[in-house]
């Protein structure tokens, strides 16, 4: 079973990156920063649609591409947004960047949340770290839409207190939905829940397990554990979706570089419900 | 858990009474003290002699290991279900945290020597007891490794002495 | 799923077979070069038979066939002096159609001042003619063409070269110990695929037409029409290669067998042999695996996006994070053959091999993975060992 593709990529040539400047800059966190990009062809910017979990190929010429999950609203106007923290050449380079300076843009690729199908149903997601910026649209759909969905749950980690994302917009979304937030070392200042995020889910009240759908992404060994929590706690194979992260060089499913097993990370994913990778997820050296 | 609900169904919830019969419920019932401590109070510092286990019926829990040159680090939080105290039962005689209550909590409290005696007396609870005990204890060595892992350092860079970037 | 959009589609069932006496086959390659091609065939060079461009039926390894085993590639003289008496070389037309290096987008600005302008690179379409080109490959280019052109998104490079390619088929009249093409249902014949097919046989070649391009062609040449004779001669030439097949993959159940036994001792067994050197990833006509970079010239006002062939086996093929996911020969032995023999069947709905032969040829130690395949499947970890309880 392998996902749909909400929206293709923009171009009938899926190589060719679209000119786009950066509109705004806001620091996140030290070395994460959230870009809003606006595609300069007012054409192209129109007709760019993305679903939560889907992401674009950030593009610096002279320098390389790298794979970005797109983290606003689906209907955020022209700005697309992308919360990247500097990891390697391309987003250090990026970093260097300011307001105004122009970047390439390829997308949207890649399979999404399974928004649609928790309608009427209990939604939990578990966040890692930089993990919360591709769950942030799927916050963000749930707040535009909230009588839709049952009890609703952001359970956040995060190494230390200074690791914690979008902490400004905590207060709007505990109106609506329950955000708990953990981190693994504890500072002086921090005066909140400390332990690994899965210690919440698995105090996390689950009042329907069989009605309920979790969405996680983090880093891959939090995201089994959660996942084997969830499992455990009633919940289905099929009712656990994680997004999952490999070298991605062309995004296209051509370059083979993002093969986890017989999934392409890139066309198949990155977002998995998890009785698709289960068996492949714990093959050391996959 | 409201502090309303009968001791038996609070245990029964919890991580130390969890599958245990109701005739095994009963007979914790009779050793347990029912407390309620405010923000701010102190259950029991490291390295005191540790007499006794507990229960978190609501609230939040704190736990804090010294570390000469950075004080008290804090390992990790409890809440509603879990249990503290292990050292009592498995431990080496003293209590390897501080533990600070930083949000009002109800808990029981189930002085040790009166829990080893039941055990001892009736081994059917004592296996059940001790059971409960090592798969909470289990659950704490995942999450406890996990932290260890420190799965999201590249997330953060750390600073160094000269206060520079490195990750 | 699109077809692709080429000259090469279906037998034109109105055409008769043609025969072609052997000294006008330098006419066939004028009439290709007349038709504003470039013909790509087989020659000589380095003492392998490969795919070069050539101009004259003397460039041709007229009288030369192959000796091939695992590991090993010898040209030896035949005693006779037909023009395609061997299998396959070093080279598949894969180099053609998704080359080794090419730009698939550039970057332009005028000064470090002024916005990037982004484009699609402007070349002419190459107009190839392959010939030559035998079943097992006809298959490996059908392979290709679903990677690249029959999934969501289409390779505009792969699309332009394939849809002006025309292609000569040749029908093998013999074959290397190391062909396997009929456990793959891949050959020794050419069905399909083709613009004209060649059976090469005493006195000239029978031409068989597969397109309305092959038929232009075809017209264009002095042929006769095929006599039964001429039929009889093809089919015991063609016969020929069923019977010279020795080796043979069993490819009951593969895709179930390796993807449950990732865990299997073999893989470290092979692992030992195996250098990881990438030749077999190189020579293989269906592996895709490639790499774009950004290669600035020095102004550094133009950027090429320049996509290179790359390898599985390349040992930060699969960085990430500061890590390499697949990091020792093992995992890495058996991310290529469980794609090519097992995952290839859930991504694209066949298999990955077309059994040519050619990486147990070019594999320094001779790995032979129709080998490597009977051993895990003789102790298939699936099934518990007999005796056990139940």
């Amino acid at each position: 079973m392998s996902a749909s593709y909400p929206s293709a990529c923009v171009s009938t040539n899926p190589w060719l990156n679209h000119s786009a400047t950066i509109a705004r800059i806001t620091q996140e966190t030290p070395g994460v920063a959230t870009y809003d990009l606006v595609i300069d062809d007012e054409s192209v910017s129109v007709s760019f649609h993305f679903a939560p979990g889907q992401f674009n190929m950030i593009y610096l010429p002279g320098v390389g591409e790298v794979a970005i999950s797109i983290s606003g609203a689906a209907s955020s106007g022209p700005s697309i947004i992308h919360t990247i923290r500097e990891a390697g050449n391309v987003t250090r380079a990026l970093a260097e960047l300011k307001e105004g300076d122009s970047v390439g843009l390829r997308g949207p690729f890649g399979s999404s949340w399974p928004i649609e199908q928790c309608v009427g149903k209990d939604i939990i997601l578990v966040a890692g770290g930089i993990g919360l910026a591709p769950l942030r649209p799927v916050v963000y759909e749930v707040l535009a839409n909230r009588e839709q969905y049952g009890n609703v749950s952001l359970l956040i980690g995060a190494r230390t207190a200074a690791g914690l994302l979008y902490g400004d917009e905590l207060e709007t979304w505990n109106q609506s939905i329950d955000v708990q937030r953990t981190v693994d070392r504890s500072t002086s200042e921090w005066t909140g829940h400390v332990g690994v995020v899965t210690v919440l889910l698995e105090r996390l009240p689950i009042a329907k397990p069989k009605n309920t759908v979790l969405m996680t992404c983090g880093p891959e060994v939090m995201m089994w554990y959660s996942i084997r929590t969830a499992l455990s706690r009633g919940m289905t194979d099929e009712s656990v979706w994680l997004s999952l992260e490999r070298n991605m060089n062309c995004a296209i499913g051509m370059c083979g570089h993002c093969q986890l097993g017989p999934q392409f990370v890139c066309k198949d994913g990155p977002v998995f419900r998890y009785d698709q990778v289960a068996s492949i997820m714990k093959v050391a050296g996959l | 858990m409201p502090e309303d609900c009968s001791i038996l169904e609070q245990l029964q919830h919890s991580t130390l009474g969890a599958v245990l019969d109701d005739g095994h419920l009963a007979e914790l019932a009779q050793i347990v003290v029912p407390v309620h401590e405010p923000n701010g109070a102190i259950l029991f510092k490291e390295g005191s002699p540790a007499n006794a286990l507990w229960v978190v019926c609501s609230g939040s829990i704190a736990l804090d290991i010294q570390v000469a040159g950075r004080g008290a680090v804090r390992v990790l939080t409890l809440g509603p279900r879990d249990m503290l105290g292990w050292s009592a039962l498995v431990g080496d005689g003293s209590m390897t945290t501080t533990s600070t209550v930083i949000e009002d909590a109800h808990l029981l409290r189930l002085p040790a020597q009166q829990l080893k005696e039941l055990c001892v007396a009736d081994h059917t609870l004592g296996y059940a007891i001790m059971g409960n005990v090592a798969r909470s204890l289990a659950n704490r060595l995942r999450g406890t490794r996990l932290q260890l892992l420190d799965l999201f350092a590249e997330t953060e860079p750390t600073h160094n002495q000269s206060g520079e970037f490195s990750s | 799923m699109t077809q692709p959009d080429s000259t090469s589609s279906t037998v034109a069932p109105n055409e008769e077979a043609q025969f072609l006496p052997t000294d006008r086959l330098q006419l066939l390659i004028d009439a290709l070069i007349a038709d504003d091609r470039v013909v790509i065939g087989p020659t000589i060079e380095q003492q392998a038979i490969v795919y070069e461009e050539i101009s004259s039926v003397d460039d041709l390894p007229r009288g030369w066939t192959d000796v091939q085993s695992p590991g090993n590639y010898r040209l030896e003289k035949r005693d006779d002096d037909t023009y395609f008496g061997y299998v396959v070389g070093p080279h598949s037309w894969k180099q053609f159609l998704f080359p080794p290096l090419t730009v698939v987008a550039t970057a332009d600005r005028e000064s470090a001042d002024t916005k990037w302008s982004m484009q699609a690179p402007q070349e002419d379409p190459l107009r190839y003619a392959f010939l030559g080109v035998r079943a097992c490959e006809l298959a490996a280019i059908a392979v290709q063409d679903r990677v690249f052109l029959q999934g969501p998104y289409v390779d505009p490079v792969y699309r332009a070269r394939r849809d002006a390619a025309f292609i000569v088929a040749v029908n093998c009249t013999q074959a290397a110990s190391t062909c396997f093409c009929t456990s793959m249902n891949t050959g020794p014949k050419c069905k399909s695929g083709f613009d004209l097919a060649l059976t090469e046989i005493d006195g000239g070649f029978l031409i068989e037409c597969g397109s309305e391009a092959g038929a232009v062609i075809l017209k264009s040449l002095e042929t006769d029409d095929a006599g039964s004779r001429h039929h009889d001669l093809a089919e015991n030439a063609q016969q020929q290669a069923v019977e010279q097949i020795s080796k043979t993959l069993d490819t009951g159940g593969i895709r179930d067998l390796l993807l449950g036994n990732l865990e299997h001792p073999q893989w470290e067994e092979v692992a030992n042999r195996c250098l990881s050197c990438t030749n077999c990833t190189m020579v293989c006509p269906t592996c895709f695996c490639s790499t774009v970079t950004d290669v600035a010239d020095l102004s550094g006002d133009h950027v090429d996006r320049k996509r290179q062939w790359d390898s599985c086996f390349n040992i930060d093929f699969s960085y990430m994070n500061g890590g390499v996911v697949r990091n020792n020969v093992k995992s890495r032995y058996r991310q290529w053959l469980t794609h090519k023999l097992a995952s290839w069947h859930d991504q694209f709905g066949e298999s990955g091999c077309v059994g040519c032969g050619r990486c147990l040829t070019w594999c320094p130690p001779g790995i032979d993975l129709t080998e490597e395949v009977a051993a895990i499947r003789l102790h298939d970890l699936r099934v518990p060992p007999e005796g056990s309880s139940s």
